[in-house]
Formats: structure tokens, sequence, C-alpha cells
């Protein structure tokens, strides 16, 4: 027997395909002609050795068919080990192209990285907050709330008795005090009807949740802490549950820890603990004083539900407006007129309603700017590579003469730009983390900061890397094989390369049209917000916004009476003011510039309003040195005399928009005014401040003295605001002791400068701006980089041409402005379709701005010179190259 | 002579162990059995080639395409180091079977415990 060698076999492997049959069929001839010949050979006759044979070996059709399928079935696998290998060739090829031009690769990495970094990063943030905002919860799709506002407790339990379709609960959070140590703190207790746990599905992380029977009158009071709560301020407390903490001085036993993440329906609010609704009479601040959970009037709560299985979401509403249609008309007097039903999903609502519109709507603006970066990206990218391609054309060329089909060569480019666009991708994940962990002190409008928002890769965020990498894979390799495969003619090996592709091709200017006009409105936008923020900064609020400090305390948690309030007052007042460092003190209701707000009816003796004019006033309940304190001068009379009288009680001080509106051309002090039933004399004329947002028009506004009015209705939480004559941040520390000294009981948060307060009112102009400049920057430079590139590009392809025309005596000015001209139409296409798509966005981001108009000309004209400046300069750059290049070495450098 | 029929899933044993001697056609492995056994067993010639194919497609035998003795193109098979193992493995539990079924078979008498 003769052997072939090894690799013959492999060779037949290779081609086992087509021949697996005749190979079945010679192998089975061939063991048939040995049989018949070895019994030939023993003299049977050849006739009856052919029966022979045949009986021997069965039937011959089965054992052909059992050797096909076997055959069959391993020719598939081969077949795909093979496409798996071509493909592993094929990333093997692209890694080590690559790798031959590390520089191009990590500019193409970055860039792309940067693009779906901040893409990612930005669509986390929404994820956390608009799209999956209700962590811990089991079934939040099922979740509903009411979306009227607040209701009360005898309409929750009408509705929860008479619903079909809904199963519901309510809760109510609010800040109190709370107290576990020597001094009582602030924190966001959630009033929860006995069955929120069950209808949220959220069990304890430890203990127990709060049940139905502990929402019961009689109940002992119990308490479920929340896990971050339990983590951060009661330092893990291994033995807590048992023990007691008090909400507004009233003893409760822990008997749960809330599991981690659970935070209710508020987003924006994490409760520190849940009570239950049965205990509220007994911590109820002491504003809050005849209000019963059985007064129908008073609505407070926040009703949500489940919808029972295989109800939607209209008919849950349906019924419900149905069973809202009949409260009002049981209890005409009682139900408040704004008694509007609606539902919505829980993970929509629970966005607070005031920041709701603003937080949409900047993630909106972001998305879209960031979605701009990244088309930007690509676009950047796709050129870079086209030029790439282009140097690449002899090596494309050779290939197909070489026998390599034009679709192989297709997808050796697809199977590169999908390893670039992977590569990025994970760039991006790391960029993203990178972005959340520096941005983690960011506050967002509503009061939430990144870091809250807890931010991790999940697997929708893994879903939008890999789409976009896969997308922008697929759009670099369609574009590049696109121009190679099918503008590469067979010309080109014979052409020497100045001739082909003289100019560059209309997509690549396209692609630099487009990222001249995706970079002019990100520019126009970061333009548009650092105007704006210019304009607000410059605004005057009126009063003092240096060395101030504020804190805010809450008798009423204390259960304070009016009497012992108003004495804790004027003590606290008394000592702070005796620290060394401060100026003034003074309480005030509401502080400037926060959104606070109290409201009076009005009527001015003597003034006749118009048929539609409200007459309302704004108020601010402050002590005696409130003007001083916050820098408001004084325009005419007094301010209020040093010691309280019942006197001072009938005196008020007015802005001069006040005084200009109802008393027109005459002086104000000495007339009267009825603020709310209440007769007062004017005492003085303050000057205008700006009271709630840094734009306001002067409205008219009333101050009122401190004295007989310690506690108001609701909320009885109070300001404290102190000038100081050094940093106010050293004072801290003592101002809070003394008002601990003078009222133990009496929680003190928010402490801090007022500064603080401004900067977080123009988050907009700062977030805008910060964000859209660094985008708007990065995006300049792109932008040049990609003109830069093009240019370039063109320019060594014309080398020769240049070199002619030097030679033939053009003037190198010429020949350089002959270059950066032909670039010019599509600087100036993209800059006009920038501009159309700005004015088309600009609208979108107009209420974030400040005095500023969203066509504002002054940032159009000067986003049009940078950007024009910049290209200009970058195409001049190596057209200028070229021209100082001797005609000689060009004429030669073919 | 009467033939024996053959016991199932030891076909594949047989042909690797036929093939532990050396590389074989298809027709040797056939005529190798015949010779061993003195052509005791009744095996369908047939069913030989599908066994091979599959042994091979399970990575236990390679085939190569080789010339004969009479220099005809066959298909010849070799044991690869994966199928010396699994012949191992197969010629240990076939021990093990033939032991156990011999006891049982040979027993006098049955010994059953009293409870």
């Amino acid at each position: 027997m003769k052997h072939t060698p090894e690799p013959l076999w492999r060779r037949y492997l290779r081609f086992w395909g087509p021949r697996v049959s005749e190979d079945i069929n010679e192998e089975l001839q061939f063991h048939l002609d040995m049989r018949q010949r070895e019994l030939e050979d023993r003299g049977v006759s050849s006739q009856r050795a052919k029966e022979e044979v045949m009986a021997r070996f069965g039937s011959l059709a089965s054992a052909r068919n059992a050797c096909l399928a076997v055959g069959q079935r391993r020719e598939r696998d081969e077949r795909r080990g093979e496409r798996l290998s071509g493909l592993k060739h094929d990333i093997a090829y692209a890694v080590r192209g690559l790798a031959r031009s590390p520089g191009f690769a990590a500019v193409v990495i970055l860039v792309l990285a940067l693009g779906v970094g901040v893409n990612l990063t930005i669509f986390g943030f929404v994820d956390a907050i608009v799209l999956h905002p209700l962590p811990g919860i089991r079934h939040p799709e099922r979740i509903v709330t009411l979306t009227s506002g607040s209701l009360s407790y005898p309409a929750y339990r009408d509705f929860k008795e008479r619903s079909r379709t809904v199963e519901v609960g309510a809760f109510r959070q609010r800040s109190l005090s709370i107290q576990h140590g020597s001094e009582p703190g602030l924190a966001t207790i959630a009033t929860v009807t006995g069955n929120y746990f069950r209808l949220l599905g959220s069990s304890a992380a430890k203990g127990r949740t709060l049940l139905p029977e502990d929402d019961r009158p009689e109940s002992a009071r119990a308490m479920v802490v929340a896990y971050s709560y339990w983590r951060h301020a009661l330092g893990e407390d291994p033995g807590l549950l048992g023990k007691v903490i008090q909400v507004n001085g009233v003893p409760f036993t822990v008997v749960g820890i809330g599991a981690a993440g659970f935070r209710g329906l508020d987003v924006t609010e994490q409760p520190d603990a849940w009570i239950s609704m049965a205990a509220w009479p007994d911590v109820a601040p002491s504003g809050f004083a005849g209000l019963t959970l059985e007064t129908r009037s008073w609505s407070w709560m926040t009703m949500f539900g489940v919808l029972k299985p295989g109800v939607t979401l209209p008919q849950a509403e349906q019924e419900l407006k149905q069973i809202g249609e009949e409260m009002k008309q049981s209890y005409p007097g009682e139900t408040s007129r704004n008694f509007i039903i609606g539902l919505s999903p829980a993970s929509v609502a629970s966005l607070p309603g005031s920041s709701r519109g603003d937080i949409v709507r900047f993630f909106g603006v972001l998305l879209a700017v960031v979605g701009a970066v990244f088309l930007l990206a690509c676009a950047n990218v796709a050129n870079l590579l086209l030029a790439r391609t282009a140097h690449r054309r002899r090596e494309i060329e050779v290939r197909l003469t070489l026998g390599a089909s034009r679709t192989r060569i297709a997808r050796q480019f697809l199977t590169e730009s999908l390893v670039l666009a992977s590569i990025s991708g994970l760039v991006a994940v790391g960029l993203m983390m990178l972005a959340v962990y520096l941005l983690r002190g960011f506050t967002l409008p509503g009061g939430m900061t990144i870091e809250a928002m807890n931010i991790r890769p999940n697997i929708r965020m893994i879903a939008i890397v890999f789409t976009a990498t896969f997308l922008t894979g697929v759009f670099l390799g369609a574009v590049q094989a696109a121009h190679a495969v099918g503008a590469t003619s067979m010309t080109t090996l014979r052409e020497s390369g100045a001739a082909a592709g003289r100019t560059r091709s209309p997509l690549q200017a396209g692609l630099l049209a487009a990222q001249i006009a995706l970079s002019l409105v990100l520019l126009v936008g970061a333009g548009l917000f650092t105007r704006s923020l210019q304009r607000a900064l410059e605004l005057d609020p009126g009063f003092r916004t240096s060395n101030l400090l504020s804190a805010k305390v809450d008798v009423g948690l204390a259960r304070y009476t009016e009497s012992r309030a108003e004495q804790f007052y004027a003590e606290a007042i008394e000592r702070i003011n005796r620290l060394p460092g401060v100026t003034s003190a003074s309480w005030s209701s509401a502080n400037l510039l926060t959104g606070e707000e109290n409201i009076n009816t009005l009527v001015v003796p003597g003034y006749v309003p118009a048929e539609d004019e409200a007459m309302e006033v704004e108020y601010n309940v402050v002590s005696r040195d409130f003007l001083p304190t916050m820098g408001i001068p004084l325009i005419r009379g007094n301010n209020f005399p040093a010691k309280g009288t019942l006197a001072t009680r009938r005196e008020v001080v007015i802005s001069e928009a006040m005084s200009k509106r109802y008393w027109p051309g005459r002086d104000a002090v000495g007339q009267t005014v009825i603020a709310s039933g209440d007769t007062n004399t004017v005492i003085g004329i303050a000057r205008d401040a700006r009271y709630h947002t840094l734009t306001d028009e002067p409205i008219p506004y009333m101050y009122l003295p401190l004295e007989g009015r310690a506690i108001g209705l609701g909320s009885s939480t109070i300001s404290l605001v102190i000038h100081t004559s050094g940093d106010p941040d050293n004072l801290v520390g003592d101002v809070r002791r003394e008002l601990h000294s003078v009222g133990p009981q009496v929680p003190v948060f928010d402490i801090g400068t007022v500064n603080l307060t401004l900067n977080q009112l123009l988050f907009p102009q700062r977030t805008g701006v910060s964000l859209l400049g660094a985008f708007g920057f990065l995006a300049l430079v792109v932008a040049t980089m990609g003109v830069y590139g093009v240019v370039g590009f063109v320019v060594a392809r014309r080398v020769r041409e240049v070199g002619i025309r030097m030679a033939l005596g053009e003037a190198s000015s010429s020949v350089v402005w002959r270059m950066v001209k032909d670039n010019l139409g599509p600087i100036l296409g993209g800059m006009i379709v920038g501009l159309g798509l700005a004015v088309l966005l600009g609208r979108t981001i107009a209420s974030f701005l400040y005095g500023v108009s969203p066509a504002d000309p002054v940032t159009y004209l000067a986003t049009i010179g940078i950007l024009l400046l910049s290209s200009v300069i970058a195409a001049l750059v190596p057209a200028r190259r070229a021209s100082r290049v001797s005609p000689m070495m060009a004429l030669r450098s073919e | 002579m009467a033939s024996l029929d053959l016991l199932p899933g030891t076909l594949d044993a047989m042909i690797l162990k036929a093939l532990s001697w050396g590389t074989l056609h298809g027709y040797g492995v056939a005529r190798w059995i015949e010779q061993v056994t003195e052509d005791a067993l009744a095996i369908e010639e047939g069913s030989l080639y599908p066994a091979l194919h599959r042994l091979e497609e399970r990575g236990w035998i390679d085939a190569v395409w080789g010339l004969s003795d009479n220099n005809r193109r066959a298909r010849f098979y070799r044991l690869t180091s994966k199928g010396r193992q699994q012949l191992r493995a197969e010629v240990s539990r076939w021990q093990r079977v033939a032991a156990a079924v011999e006891k049982v078979l040979s027993a006098s008498k049955p010994t059953v415990a009293e409870t």
C-alpha cells in the first residue's frame, strides 16, 4: 500500500464539497470490487460471486444514504468554519492595517469614542430620570398616578372603596424633624397608606415594611427607614430594628429598612423614612392645627394606583373621572375646584410637576446637541477614512488585479470600520463612566444631583453603544467601499497618482459641508448661552448677594406655641447678632430668588382697580433688620422701629413699584393698605428688588413685621439671613450652635451661603455655557481638522498642477487662492444649511435664555466669523505649503 | 456456520480496534474482523461505511485517499489519538459488561438475602 502524505488529504477535504457523493460511490465500489475479486480468486463463478457480495453487503442504497447524510452534515460545518476563519482573517488584516498607522487609528477612535461617549452619557441621564425613574418597584408599567395634584384623605378613601379598575394608595412626602441623636435634623418623611409597600411591590431589606395593620389610629407607631438613610445617616447601625427614632418629637419604633434603591414614586426626592398615614395627626407640625385626616377640603396627598389585571389606562381613567364627578356633587363646598382627575403612568408623573417640563426640555436640548456631536464625529471620521482610502487605491487595485473579488474588498473595508467602531465603543463606555464620575456633584433643575441618579451601564445603554457603533461601522465601511471599489477603475494602475482623484469627490464635499453645518449649530448654541449668562450676571438683583449666610428653621416641627416661637425668634436674633463677624441678621418668611412666595389679598383705599385687575400683593414677613441685612435701601420714610409694639404690627414697608402703582405721583408714606383684612400704615418705601427670578419686572411687594405673625398655616419654615463681615462659611458652625441652644428641638437646615442659591438659579445658563461651550469648541476643532484634512488631501493630489502653474509663472498667492477658493463651496454651503438649522433649533432653547433673542445677531455674526476664519486658515495652511514646493520638485514628485 | 448477531454499539469498538493496528481501508477493516472472528459475526458489510464516516466525523479516525495494493484509489482510515482514548474506554466498558453478564449467566443459585 502506498500512502499519500498528509497535506494531500487536506486538499481533498477542501474539495470535499462537490465530490461527497462521488467519493462515497467510489469507496463503496472499491469494497464490492475487492470482495468480488477475492471470491473469484477462490474459484467462485463470477455470477455466484456477485450474488454473494451483495448478500454480504446488504442494502447498497441505505449504506450510501447514511454516508451521504454524514457527509453533508460535515460539509455544512466545514463551510461555517471557513466563513469564520475568513472573518478572523479579515479582522486580523484590519488590525494589522490599523497598527501600521497608529496615529491615524488613535485619532479616528478618539473622535468616534467622543461622539458615542457623550451620547451615552446623556442617554444615561435620560435613562435614569426620564425613562427608568422608579427603581425598586415591581411592575412600574402597571402603576399610575393621579395627575390632578393632591387629594384629601376622605377623597382617597372614596376612590379606594369605589374603584373597580385600580387599587388605590396614597402618600405625602414632607420635610419633618427627625431625632436619633442629641440634635434634631430634618428628614424627608413619607406618610403612606397601609397598602403602599404592597402596591409598589417593594419588600424590606431588613425587618418588614409597613402593613395595613400599622395604619390604624390605635396601632403602635412604626417606621421603615430608607436604605440610603440607614447607610449614610445612621452609619449602617446593625441593631437599628427595634430602636426608637423621633419624628417631630413623637417616638416611632423602627420595624424595617427599605430595599436598597427604593425611593417610592417621587424621583427627585428620596424619602428618608416611611410612617403610616394614621400617625400623621400625632406628628403634624403646629401649623396644621385644626386639620385632621377627615378634613375633606384639605387636599394634601398624592394618590397612585395599580391597574387591576386586564384594565387599560384609559378605562381606569374613565372610571376614576366618573367617581370624581360623583364626589364633586356629593360634597360641592368641600371639594376643591381644581378637582380634575387624570391618570398618567407613574414613570412619567413621578417627575415633580414644576420641573418636569424643564427637565424634559433640558435633556431634549442636550440629546439634540450630543446627537449633532455624534453626526459631526461620523462625518469627520468618514472624511479621514476617505482620504486614507485614496492613498490606498493602489493597494486595492493590486488586490483586485490579483483576483480578490470586489465584495471581498468591500467586506474588508466593512470589517476595518467595524473594528474601529467597536474599539471606539469600548473607549466610549470608559469615557461615559469618567464623565459620570467628573460630573457627580452636578445638580439638575429640580435639585437632583448626578451622583444620586446612580448611573451605571445597563442593558439599554449597552444596546445604545452596540447600535451606535454598529451603524457607524457599517456607514463608514459602506462609504469607503463605495468610494474605493466603485470609483476606482482599472485606470488607476495605468495612470499616475497625480491624475487619479485630482479633486475631492462630491461625497467628501458633502461630508465637509455637514461638518461645517453641525459645528455652526453647536457654536451658535454655545454663543447664545454665553451671551445669556453674561446678561444674567449683569442683572442687578437689587439686594446683596455676597457675604450672606442663610439657614432655615421650622418651629412648627418642634410643635412650638405662638408665644414660644416669638420668644425663640427674638432670642436667636439677639444671640446671633452678638457673634463676632455678624453685621446684622434677620428673619424672613420668603427667601428671595428661591421661588418662595406669600400672597395676600389687598384693598387700597382710594384706588379703583381695573376690571380684570387682581388685587393681590406679594409680601414677606421679616424682622426689623431685613432691609439693612439684605442691603435693600429705603427710598423714603422709615424702617420698622427697634422695639416691636402693638403699633408696629400695623406698619408696613412697601416696594417702590407698589408705591408707584397705587399712589402714582403721591407720597405713599402714611397711607393705608388693607391686606387680608388687616389695616396697615405704610411707614417706608424700599427700592425694588428681584424677588423670584433675575429677569422679573419690578412688582408690588410688601414687608410685614414678624412680631405677632409667628406661624402661618401649613408651613412654619422661616429663613434666617445673616450679613457677615468675613467668609460666611466660617460662621456655619457658630450659627447652628446658637440656634440649637435657643431651641434644642428646632430643626435647622439648608444652611449655607446665599451665593450658592444664585448659582443654582443660573443653572440652565451655566450648564448651557459649559456643556455647549465644550461641545461647540470640540465641534470647531473637529470641523477645522476636517477642512484641513480635505484641503490637504486635494492639494497633495495637485502638487504637479501647482508645479506647472508656478513654472508657467503664476504667482504663488494666486495658486494658493485657487486652492482655497475651490473649497469654499462646501464650506459656504455648510454654513447656509447650518444657519437654517440653528434658527430652527434656536427656538427650542429660547426658554433657557435670559435677555438674549435666539436669533441674536451678535452671536450669529461672531459664529460665522469664527467658523469662516478658522476654515480659511485650515485651508490656507496646506495650500501655502504646496505653493512653496519648488516647481521642479513638484513635477518630479510622481 | 451459524452467524452470531452483533450487540448494538460494538461495531464502533471493533472498527477502532481494527484500526489500532494500522491504516486500513474499509474493505480491510471488514476482512480483519472477519479473520479475527473467523467469520463468526454476522456483520452486514454495508453498515460498516456509515459507521466509519460517523467515527471520522467525531474525530476518532482520519480518512485519507491513497492507493491500494492493486493500485486502485481507496479511502484509508487511521486512528487518531482521540480515537485511541475512545478505544481504551470502549474496551474497559465492554470488559465490565462482559464480566457482569458472565457472572449472571454462570451463577448456580440465587442468593437472596432474607429479610
